[in-house]
């Protein structure tokens, strides 16, 4: 029965607009149906009404009232129908079965029953509708979750029911007070999802939308915007082992070839209903209400800009009413590295100094025939010259070994075979004595993590207020890592009037941008018998001491000679009216400007010794950016015949970008550099320079958009917009989108027989397109000219002196053709619930073409231009979503969920520059014809974006193929890389062959980008207190190359003349004959010398782990608190890759780890 | 307000674009100033070719690993380009400039020389919208143009055979380009040229110096002659300038006196030749031998490009493998703030710290200052004992744990043990005189500094495009081609030998390999050996004439042969197999990189393969590749005739 009541509910999404208790009601009403009472009295008072219950609506009413207050109007509408009604967040909602006159229970049996509702962390809620089975008195809980009532006898029946939590059927027994706790319920299908410029209920969505509530997740203490996303199925969330975190996102696969750090395959961000044009880091995830993923075309064609690549929109938090509500969380916790490449231990790295000089002795013996060290080269005749003295071969006297090289008396051997490893200098003393330092000590810390947030919230009947303020301080595990923001937020909302509403939203944050950072490799690189620190625990500055010639570096000694102050102070706000317009019309303008300041100020001291103070002084940058953005839209909202729901939104929308930057580079500041960078004006003008970089850009829109469904049964969503940019106004400024969708709720037909298993399903369809218009630089269709470095060209004038000139070249080709890149796609989805809604999920397949799509198409460079921005090709995406939520466990002891998402994508390449050639059989006819390839770039006709097509490394030479790889050019211990094409082999007139390795001996060995990624979360209540849950993520079927397994150690004279400790990892010897190494500095044949090995990057990251914990009521309401919690988490725990080894999987290089504690009190 | 942005963003010109920033060509080059913008960066990358490539190279180190007089020497790079014969391939380069890996810059001379031609062609594909500028402005504006061109085709054809030809600024993507005869776009520079000589004026009517000249363009032209076989106007064009024009050689000491840096260590006894390879005398007006220079000087900031002579050609010294009888390191880099400074052994300041990215050949630093069988003592340009020249020998032990402190450094110990293990890249001779560079920056910062490496941050390192010396050269040439056995070609050759003090003086008739020996000599480190060995093949293989061992040249197939064998090739093979290292089998060093480097080139090396990039960029149309490489086709049509070549281009679509 109430099942079937959820389904026939009826609501009117029309936000409040307005609430006055001086208003009164005046209504004359004669055999009226109940909605249009409800929609009279919605115009006089502006609230919303929500029928909850079978033919509520349609049920007829005849009333005279005048001038009467809202409460008792609507007592006497509803109270002698046995109709209850509860206001909650200016929505009235109105429940209760029409009673019949059979039950009606004599007041003198009654007795009061009173209790308190609690949420599952036992935090009270308010406004929950308590109402009787089968009766029709009922009554809502207050602030403090309490409520009472008069209950008519012992077999009565109370039903607890509010918004987002299972319904909850409690007997009253002979009770008086009854405390209840409900659990959130797993239907989601009441809540308000936002489709842009509107939002609607889940249950009638036509398009793919993927929502995301960062409180259920609050234990984790998601540190960014994208650690909050990370996991939802069809999005992949970069991963970020900085102090600051982030990562870039990309919604269900690229669409696009066009990849040039501007984020053209990233999704549209939407704040609060507008463009946001800032990063991910301004927003604080704790001012999050929710997040909403629009993935395909229909719900994102609603927007311009880039919405092709998927749009996130992000809803922050608001006041509820009720009194002001205080939020404080604390979090403190430590970073440290998780993986990162190691260098080799102290032993290691004499044996591999060993190794690396003994490499250039290897050859065949001519005695025995076999490969040997000490066979060529002018070490030939001093065998075992680097190795220990004490593991000298047999036939290797250590007298003769001493005489390889003339010693000074009373050297020890430890000193000769030192000094033949390179060791001299400061070095050689260290190893002597013994003296060793850990770099990776000195570039790896445990950062200190702090995060304070506070919050006030709350609503009167007029205003709805939210305020924030955040503070956030991260040391990364790297030495040099640090990040602070802070962040505010401050949203008001205020009914000016009954047909007036305004609101504001500013958002502000502060933040640090970079630091003088360490070049991790080279500290680490360092030997560990260079110094650190001089004689007085002053850190040195060169590492080595002057025999060598590449003397290392030491980040602690540079850093006190550079300075730098770089950040961003951002305004973002939105401000908006909305007007009440007759015929239930509203009409509403929403502007958004924001504001962003960057500064850079940088120094660097020229009393650096050594440094060159031409080269040495004060950078000073500065750069503003406004933009803006605005709308005017207008929206319908009417039920005709009760079952006929029509919406239509008409937008008109403007957006206007401009950006400002100045830098000044003060170099060899006289007379003195002791200011600072606060000092530019004593620059000396030949070595310093100034620059500004001036942009603007505008873009306008056109929506209309139309909902209409019938009978909670069949839904269509049809939208067209109009949009129009300025990077393409030479020619093509505008392109149309259009988007149709329709969706079938098969459980809620008639004939549906499954209801009790089946709870709810709906089939959706939807069909597209989308535009996207991100370019690096707005003026790409235009041709421009480059000043180069900003430098000039001197001749000398009749006195002989120099004068200067100022220097242009030609840079980029204009393109007046330049336009929109378009994306169509389909969408067919199915979201269904079983058991009540128990198991939840959906299932989705896509298909995207993606054409005109805006690509670098590459020009020979011999014309003077490299490439032009062009719409060329079509990239097809397709895949499958599957998400799944399931509570597997539900009772008072233990309440155990699941969430699982997985997602297929395949991504293919089906035009490039429809340019085709012809194929040729083996004879050289022509069998056909087949669209070019782009080698240089690396794009191929039906292959995906990222494929790999390159050389196969098939294994390592072994000693025993000397007269094998010798035709190869090669030596034992380097790659034997696949020959596949032959026929090119040029036979020499000995009758040799000479292996050719071109573009014909590579292939396809797979993509970088995965096609397939899951995630897994489960989360555990026990005792409705405790919640422990866990996160796994994990990226599959993707590769890389790489050619670390060739050891190109020395890398610019690091191994000789800089006694580089490189990272520590297994490579070919004599002695080690390994297959999957190479020898140190292998290379690989002629023509493919550097060939790449082939990894599999497939990895599964156990992502993090959280406990929460809310502490008894009884303690915390001591202290005056509503709640108190604290919680753990940490995050990155272990990571399994399946081939990679060469640090993290997933980042290739370094990653960290972040433990947290923390704590949240709410008053 | 809604309703006043509606207004105003719906109107059309909402969405104009509106570049701030941005010079876009039209609205700048049409005003002499934006013309010169164009010409500023012409001449400054033509500099560019002489200076650093990444700082462990200079560019025209290709040019003379590619010819007799120098290899590549950087032992410790295990890709040293060295096997030339087997590594060069057309995907051997693809790499990115910046890599420390790399010991040659072809790709450099492919990719920066193509976009040299465009900014010449920017100059000419605009000149014509400039109001306001009279004809002779104009002209010469064109004609300069045309020499920045012309220089650059000349190198392309000689380095890299038949190329694509671009003469102008696109207006759209064009990817069909067909590759170019060499003889064909040598008949356009030439013709480009006979204009530029009509129009660019001479020095004497200009204001600035380092703007290109009639002098210059004449030189050039001289050069296109030859190349196309036009011998008499090539000798014409060489009589003016060595009679008309009002230069001469520099005979005697003239200009300022550097002292070289550090005279206790190394004393400059000061003579012409030092003198008029110092870079504070090179376009001053005293110096008359001068035909065009290119000035390098201010900061780096602004108009300095740094020149690292000192760095990447003096020999890899300081350094374990240059050891004292006694087993020490012979030569330590010590600086005058370190307590055994002594300024009689500061090798440092007076020579650098060299890292020896090519190095010379032995005939580069022996047998080709013998003439007449005789090592001529008297040579100013090889000449030790004024300081201009630097042997081995010359250095002193300056380790004060060695017993051998202040003696010579020897090759080898008393019992004739080699001390010195990498004798590649530790022990050779160097023309100090050419390439010693003030270091200012590093000079005032010597504490700091872990060595001079020749001019970096700024200083003075002018140098010389055109000298009248290379004239006689080319004169000498010129005459050989028309007829060998002109006695006055030796006269030629000898005024220049006379102005250098040479004791042995050319007699009677010479050889081509005479005359390419004296431009070795003279013009080390100022001319494109490779590139004009190149052209004096396809003049010798035109003209028929015999080079010095009597070979004659097939023009049908001179540059499309193989192999490694002595005999065969072109006149630049021969050159190569008979003087250079290479083609000599492997050598066995003590080096970290490649310890047993094979030098090798092959015949097909007369040109280098076109750059797979470029080939598969061009998508629409087929480049030829060259002889001998991967991918060649004899059947690849080209444009026959440049005048073919430019319709095609101009025919691209809008």
């Amino acid at each position: 029965m109430m099942k079937l009541a959820i389904f026939l509910t009826l609501t009117f999404t029309m936000h409040a607009m307005a609430k006055s208790n001086a208003q009164t009601i005046t209504l004359d009403a004669k055999n009226t149906t109940m909605r249009e009472v409800m929609q009279e009295i919605q115009k006089q008072q502006g609230y919303s009404f929500l029928f909850r219950g079978d033919k509520i609506a349609d049920m007829r009413v005849t009333a005279n009232l005048k001038q009467v207050n809202l409460a008792d109007a609507l007592n006497t509408l509803l109270d002698e129908r046995g109709l209850a009604w509860s206001l909650n967040e200016g929505i009235i909602t109105i429940t209760g079965t029409p009673l019949s006159p059979v039950k009606r229970i004599s007041q003198t049996q009654q007795r009061t029953v009173s209790g308190r509702v609690t949420d599952e962390n036992g935090a009270p809620l308010a406004g929950v509708t308590v109402t009787i089975k089968g009766a029709s008195i009922g009554t809502r809980t207050n602030e403090k979750g309490i409520f009472e009532m008069q209950v008519p006898d012992a077999n009565a029946i109370f039903i607890f029911h509010i918004l987002g939590y299972e319904q909850r059927e409690v007997p009253v027994g002979s009770k008086s007070t009854i405390d209840v706790s409900l659990t959130p319920s797993m239907s989601d299908l009441d809540e308000v999802v936002v489709v842009g410029y509107g939002t609607m209920q889940k249950k009638d969505l036509t398009g793919s939308v993927t929502q995301i509530r960062p409180d259920k997740i609050a234990n984790e203490n998601p540190k960014t915007v994208q650690d909050i996303l990370r996991g939802a199925p069809g999005l992949r969330i970069g991963y970020e082992p900085s102090a600051k975190g982030g990562g870039l996102i990309e919604v269900r696969g690229k669409r696009s070839v066009y990849d040039d750090d501007s984020g053209h395959n990233s999704p549209l961000l939407i704040l609060d209903g507008m463009i946001f044009y800032g990063e991910l880091s301004e927003i604080n995830p704790d001012d999050i209400d929710q997040i909403d993923i629009l993935k395909d075309a229909s719900a994102a064609a609603i927007y311009g800009s880039k919405a092709a690549s998927g749009v996130i929109i992000i809803s922050t938090k608001k006041g509820k009413q009720g009194k002001p509500v205080i939020n404080m969380t604390m979090n403190v916790g430590a970073t440290q590295r998780s993986d990162y490449r190691e260098r080799f231990t102290t032993d290691a790295y004499l044996q591999h100094r060993q190794d690396w000089y003994t490499k250039n002795t290897y050859g065949i013996n001519p005695e025995t025939g076999a490969y040997e060290a000490y066979q060529s080269g002018v070490y030939a005749s001093k065998p075992g010259y680097f190795m220990q003295p004490n593991q000298l071969p047999s036939g290797v006297s250590i007298e003769d070994w001493r005489a390889y090289t003339a010693n000074d008396t009373g050297e020890s051997d430890l000193s000769i075979w030192a000094q033949r490893l390179g060791f001299t200098g400061n070095t050689l003393q260290n190893f002597l004595s013994g003296k060793i330092v850990d770099w990776a000590d000195r570039t790896f810390r445990t950062g200190l993590n702090q995060d304070y947030n506070a919050s006030i919230s709350g609503a009167s009947e007029k205003v709805n207020y939210y305020l924030s303020m955040g503070y956030l301080k991260n040391e990364g595990a790297v030495v040099s890592d640090d990040y602070q923001a802070i962040r505010a937020n401050m949203k008001v909302n205020a009914h000016v009037t009954d047909w007036l509403e305004l609101g504001a939203n500013v958002n502000f944050q502060d933040r640090s941008d970079g630091n003088v950072d360490i070049d991790m490799d080279q500290m680490l690189r360092n030997s560990p018998y260079a110094d650190y620190t001089d004689e007085f625990g002053n850190p040195v500055q060169y590492p080595l001491s002057s025999e060598y010639s590449q003397r290392g570096y030491n980040y602690d000694f540079q850093k006190q000679y550079l300075e730098l102050d770089k950040g961003y102070t951002v305004f973002n706000s939105i401000f908006n009216a909305k007007v009440k317009l007759p015929f239930n019309i509203t009409y509403s303008f929403n502007a958004s400007p924001r504001y962003q300041f960057f500064y850079d100020r940088y120094f660097m001291s020229a009393e650096l010794p050594g440094s060159d103070p031409a080269s040495r002084g004060a950078n000073r940058e500065q750069s503003k950016r406004l933009d803006w953005s605005l709308n005017n839209t207008l929206s319908w909202d009417q039920t005709f015949a009760d079952k006929h729901h029509f919406m239509v939104t008409l937008v008109q929308e403007a957006e206007e970008r401009k950006f400002w930057q100045d830098r000044i580079e003060a170099r060899n500041i006289l007379p003195s550099d002791a200011l600072g960078f606060h000092n530019t004006k004593n620059g000396s003008k030949e070595n310093s320079t100034y620059s500004s970089e001036d942009t603007h850009q505008t873009a306008d829109a056109l929506l209309g958009r139309l909902f209409y469904s019938y009978d909670n049964r069949y839904m269509l969503t049809a939208s067209i917009r109009r949009d129009g940019y300025s990077a393409f106004g030479t020619s093509n400024p505008y392109a149309t989108f259009p988007s149709a969708a329709a969706a079938w709720s098969f459980t809620n037909e008639k004939f549906f027989p499954w209801n009790d298993i089946m709870s709810h399903g709906k089939l959706r369809v939807s069909y597209g397109k989308n535009g996207n218009r991100q370019l690096s630089s707005p003026y790409l269709a235009l041709a421009n000219l480059y000043a180069g470095g900003g430098k000039m060209h001197g001749y000398l004038n009749s006195s002989g002196e120099l004068e200067q000139y100022r220097y242009l070249m030609v840079d980029r080709l204009a393109n007046p053709t330049l336009q929109w890149e378009k994306t169509a796609s389909w969408n067919f989805g199915l979201d269904f619930g079983f058991l009540n809604d128990r198991i939840s999920g959906s299932l989705e397949y896509y298909t995207m073409q993606t054409h005109d799509m805006i690509m670098n198409e590459r020009l020979p460079g011999f014309t003077g231009f490299l490439s032009i921005t062009t719409n060329l090709g079509q990239v097809n995406n397709k895949g499958i979503e599957f998400s799944l939520n399931s509570l597997n466990v539900s009772n008072d002891f233990l309440q155990w969920s699941t969430t699982f998402g997985l997602s297929y994508n395949k991504n293919k390449i089906t035009h490039l520059y429809y340019e085709y050639e012809d194929v040729l059989d083996e004879a050289g006819n022509v069998i056909g014809t087949k669209e070019m390839d782009d080698l240089s770039n690396g794009w191929f006709i039906g292959q995906p974006i990222g494929a790999i097509w390159d050389y196969r490394v098939t294994g390592i030479w072994q000693a025993n193929e000397v007269e094998e790889a010798a035709k190869y050019g090669q030596l034992p211990g380097d790659p034997k890389v696949a020959n596949n094409y032959t026929a090119d082999d040029v036979v020499n007139s000995d009758g040799s062959v000479t292996h050719v390795y071109n573009d014909r001996d590579k292939q396809f060995l797979g993509q970088t980008d995965p096609p397939i990624r899951w995630s897994l979360r489960n989360e555990f209540i026990l005792w409705k207190d405790l919640s422990v849950s866990f996160n796994i993520y994990s990226y599959m079927g993707h590769k890389s190359l790489s050619g670390n397994y060739l050891n190109n150690d020395d890398d610019g004279g690091r191994m000789a003349y800089a006694m580089a400790n490189v990272p520590a990892k297994e490579y070919w010897t004599i002695d080690n004959p390994t297959n999957d190494y190479g020898r140190i500095e292998a290379k690989g044949p002629t023509g493919a010398a550097s060939a790449n090995k082939l990894y599999n990057r497939s990895f599964i990251r156990l992502d993090n782990i959280s406990v929460g914990y809310y502490l008894p009521n009884q303690w915390t309401s001591k202290w005056n608190l509503n709640r108190l919690k604290v919680y753990g988490t940490v995050r990155n725990v272990a990571t399994w890759a399946k081939d990679w080894e060469y640090g993290d999987p997933e980042t290739g290089d370094w990653a960290s780890r972040v433990y947290t504690l923390g704590v949240n009190l709410t008053f | 307000m809604g309703g006043t942005l509606l207004l105003s963003s719906c109107s059309k010109s909402f969405l104009q674009p509106d570049p701030l920033s941005v010079y876009v060509p039209n609205e700048t080059f049409n005003t002499e100033a934006g013309l010169m913008s164009a010409m500023a960066i012409c001449d400054r990358h033509l500099k560019g070719y002489w200076a650093t490539d990444h700082n462990e190279m200079l560019i025209l180190g290709t040019e003379y690993t590619f010819s007799e007089l120098m290899v590549a020497s950087a032992t410790d790079k295990r890709n040293m380009l060295a096997d030339v014969a087997n590594m060069l391939t057309p995907t051997s380069d693809d790499g990115s400039l910046i890599n420390l890996d790399r010991t040659n810059s072809m790709w450099y001379l492919w990719q920066e020389t193509y976009k040299g031609i465009s900014y010449a062609n920017t100059i000419i594909k605009y000149v014509d919208q400039v109001e306001g500028l009279d004809e002779a402005t104009k002209n010469a504006f064109k004609g300069r143009a045309y020499f920045h061109r012309a220089f650059r085709y000349m190198a392309l054809v000689f380095e890299y055979g038949d190329v694509p030809l671009v003469t102008t600024i696109i207006d759209g993507p064009k990817q069909d380009y067909r590759s170019t005869k060499r003889d064909a776009i040598l008949q356009m520079i030439t013709q480009d040229m006979e204009f530029a000589v009509q129009w660019v004026p001479d020095q004497s009517a200009m204001s600035l110096v380092g703007l290109i000249n009639k002098g210059a363009c004449r030189m050039l032209l001289a050069k296109c002659y030859l190349a196309i076989g036009e011998y008499a106007k090539a000798k014409e064009q060489t009589d003016i300038l060595i009679d008309q024009s009002g230069y001469s050689l520099m005979t005697e000491n003239f200009g300022t006196f550097n002292d070289g840096g550090e005279p206790q260590t190394w004393p400059i006894t000061r003579n012409v030749i030092w003198d008029l390879h110092r870079p504070e005398n090179k376009l001053i007006a005293a110096n008359h031998e001068t035909i065009m220079g290119m000035p390098n000087r201010g900061s780096d900031a602004e108009s300095f490009v740094k020149m690292l002579t000192m760095r990447i050609l003096y020999p890899f010294l300081f350094d374990g493998r240059v050891k004292t009888k006694d087993g020490k390191q012979a030569l330590l880099n010590i600086r005058r703030n370190q307590a055994d400074y002594n300024p009689q052994y500061d090798y440092m300041r007076a020579f650098g710290r060299g890292i020896s990215t090519f190095r010379p050949t032995y005939f580069q630093t022996h047998q080709l200052w013998k003439v007449n069988g005789v090592m001529d003592e008297g040579d100013l340009r090889h000449s030790s004992a004024v300081g201009n020249w630097v042997r081995m020998e010359d250095y002193r032990v300056n380790n004060k744990a060695s017993s051998e402190f202040g003696k010579p450094v020897t090759l080898f110990s008393d019992n004739g043990t080699l001390l010195c293990s990498d004798t590649i890249r530790r022990w050779y001779d160097v023309p100090h005189y050419k390439f010693f560079l003030d270091d200012p920056v590093n000079e005032a910062n010597i504490s700091g500094s872990d060595g001079l490496r020749g001019a970096t941050n700024g200083g003075i390192a002018d140098w010389y495009l055109y000298r009248l010396a290379e004239a006689y050269l080319l004169r000498a040439e010129a005459k050989y081609y028309l007829n060998p056995s002109d006695g006055t070609i030796k006269d030629d050759l000898n005024i220049i030998r006379e102005r250098a003090k040479c004791s042995q003086l050319y007699q009677g008739t010479v050889t081509i390999g005479d005359i390419m020996n004296e431009r070795a000599r003279e013009l080390y480190w100022e001319e494109w050996r490779n590139v004009e060995l190149k052209r004096v093949s396809l003049c010798l293989a035109r003209s028929g004439r015999p080079d010095e061992w009597g070979n004659v040249y097939n023009l049908d197939n001179f540059d499309k042969q193989s192999g490694t064998d002595a005999s065969g090739g072109s006149y630049w093979y021969q050159r190569i197999v008979h003087y250079s290292m290479y083609n000599k089998g492997p050598i066995q060093i003590d080096a970290t990189g490649n310890a047993n480097p094979n030098y090798t080139m092959d015949k097909k090396n007369m040109y280098w393969p076109i750059p797979n990039a470029a080939i598969s960029a061009n998508n629409k149309g087929q480049l030829s590749q060259n002889y001998g490489y991967d991918g060649y086709d004899p059947a690849t049509p080209k444009w026959d005739k440049w005048e073919d070549a430019v319709a095609d281009e101009m025919s691209v679509a809008e």
